[in-house]
């Protein structure tokens, strides 16, 4: 098959998806609950040019970087000292295997009684949800360091603060950056969920809020945003890490 | 640090800082109730009866949801792994409806479906389906050459071929998959009963919550935490007992 070939099948399969799905909404009788392609596109222009999914997006990626700058200010430093100190990572094993399994949705009642329906919850559940993979990356970052580097670092009689930012932090950089990627993309996801449970704001409640008043290409629209928007900050960030660090990027 | 000792330190620090909630907190707290009335209240909704139904009902939806990703993935994985020019055409759709957050389906499914019984099942299976799927594939496309040149020329039949070759490389991937399924199955199953209001152990959480019992919140948190270490648990087994009962070969 040419590449040339390959391509248009591609775009062949989608195209022809939409243009069923069209045919299916507009033969069926009566009240419509399927919306056409065309309806959904027509909503989110609307919604687009009204200005409520740019205020409900900038809400939702306002609160999904928060949290990240939380976890990375939480999840590095702890992820580190666990790394370097044993006895720390013992003393802390079972607690975190036992919090780290539990189901971030599970946390959102429990986060509305201490904080109410505020952004205040969103952030919290986001942070408890996303902060693992960059404790964990953190850790073994440390863990895998070869240990000639230690012993580098205690031939030159290094200072601690020194050492640290010299030579520890940049060999544990490839990894937490990996953490650092796994976390945002949480982040973004469990903001929505967070909205659509505990914060009337944002994504979320725009999809739960359209979907209870039963405007069903809103739904649909606000389903589709969520998707292109996630995808398009994963790109983001991962065109920002190519050009800001681009040696690292290579290996990845 | 000898095992014993890790053991111990391991175990000292939630039971010390359980210990220390248990005697200082304040049973009528509104938001941080201590241990102990998360029992007392556990305990009253067993006796009611509520606790056991919810738990049944979210374990009845993960299980059943992960059973029909399991079938679903390994289908589709298995074709799109064997047939290059049908994973190339459906390669970006595929890659497209995957990115959508599988709890943001939950109000979509709510409005095409209604908050009916169908309704849990069908959304966490669709939700679950993703990981199941790409395992299989990658293990499908990772079966070496030689094994199914070997299925020829030793004239073994579709069957055998299917039953000797193509199974036992696959069934990693299966379980793999699953393993990847199953927390997110809890997730998806807890959100849709918040959202849907269908019973089980979501539903329980956010009528807990608007009661303001905080003790019943907690009871229910670790409720769920035990459920997730139970079937997380039951996967790893699987995946175990699985990896002992294959050949060499195909591990």
């Amino acid at each position: 098959m040419t590449p040339r070939l390959r391509q248009t099948r591609q775009w062949l399969l989608p195209a022809a998806l939409l243009v069923a799905w069209q045919l299916a909404a507009t033969a069926q009788e009566g009240p419509s609950i399927l919306p056409s392609p065309v309806e959904i596109g027509q909503t989110l222009l609307e919604t687009l040019v009204s200005g409520r999914l740019p205020a409900d997006a900038l809400h939702t990626f306002a609160a999904a970087i928060a949290s990240w700058v939380i976890c990375l200010l939480i999840g590095i430093p702890l992820g580190m000292a666990l790394g370097s100190a044993e006895r720390l990572r013992v003393a802390l094993s079972l607690f975190i295997e036992l919090l780290r399994p539990l189901p971030a949705v599970a946390l959102i009642p429990l986060a509305i009684l201490v904080f109410g329906f505020s952004w205040q919850t969103e952030i919290t559940v986001t942070v408890f949800a996303s902060v693992w993979p960059l404790i964990l990356a953190s850790r073994s970052g440390i863990e895998r360091m070869h240990p000639r580097i230690l012993e580098v670092v205690s031939t030159l009689h290094l200072r601690r603060w020194h050492a640290l930012r010299c030579v520890i932090t940049p060999a544990a950089f490839r990894q937490i950056l990996v953490g650092a990627k796994l976390s945002f993309s949480l982040c973004l996801v469990v903001s929505v969920v967070a909205e659509m449970v505990g914060n009337p704001a944002g994504l979320g409640w725009g999809l739960v809020s359209a979907q209870e008043a039963m405007r069903a290409s809103e739904t649909f629209a606000y389903l589709f945003a969520i998707g292109i928007l996630g995808v398009c900050a994963n790109c983001a960030l991962d065109f920002a890490v190519k050009h800001l660090f681009p040696g690292l990027a290579q290996g990845n | 640090m000898n095992k014993m000792s890790r053991g111990l330190l391991s175990l000292a620090t939630p039971i010390a800082l359980l210990g220390v909630w248990g005697a200082l907190g304040d049973p009528a707290s509104p938001v941080a109730p201590p241990p102990q009335t998360w029992l007392t209240q556990a305990a009253v909704m067993l006796a009611a009866g509520d606790l056991q139904l919810a738990v049944l009902a979210t374990l009845k939806t993960v299980l059943l949801a992960t059973l029909v990703a399991g079938i679903a993935g390994t289908v589709m994985g298995a074709t799109l792994g064997a047939r290059r020019a049908i994973s190339d055409t459906v390669a970006p759709t595929l890659e497209f409806l995957r990115s959508i957050p599988p709890p943001t389906i939950v109000p979509v499914a709510m409005l095409l479906i209604g908050a009916g019984t169908g309704l849990d099942i069908s959304v966490v299976a669709l939700a679950t389906v993703w990981p199941v799927m790409l395992n299989v594939l990658q293990a499908t496309r990772s079966i070496h050459p030689t094994l199914i040149s070997t299925g020829h020329t030793l004239r073994l039949s579709p069957w055998s071929r299917t039953r000797n070759i193509y199974v036992p490389c696959i069934l990693p991937g299966v379980i793999a998959g699953l393993r990847v399924a199953a927390p997110l199955a809890i997730i998806v199953a807890l959100l849709v009963e918040m959202l849907a209001t269908r019973p089980g152990i979501g539903r329980l959480l956010l009528t807990a919550q608007r009661d303001f019992d905080a003790p019943g919140v907690f009871a229910l948190l670790l409720t769920v935490g035990l459920i997730g270490v139970g079937v997380n648990g039951a996967f790893e087994w699987l995946e175990r007992s699985a990896a002992k009962r294959l050949p060499n070969a195909m591990r």
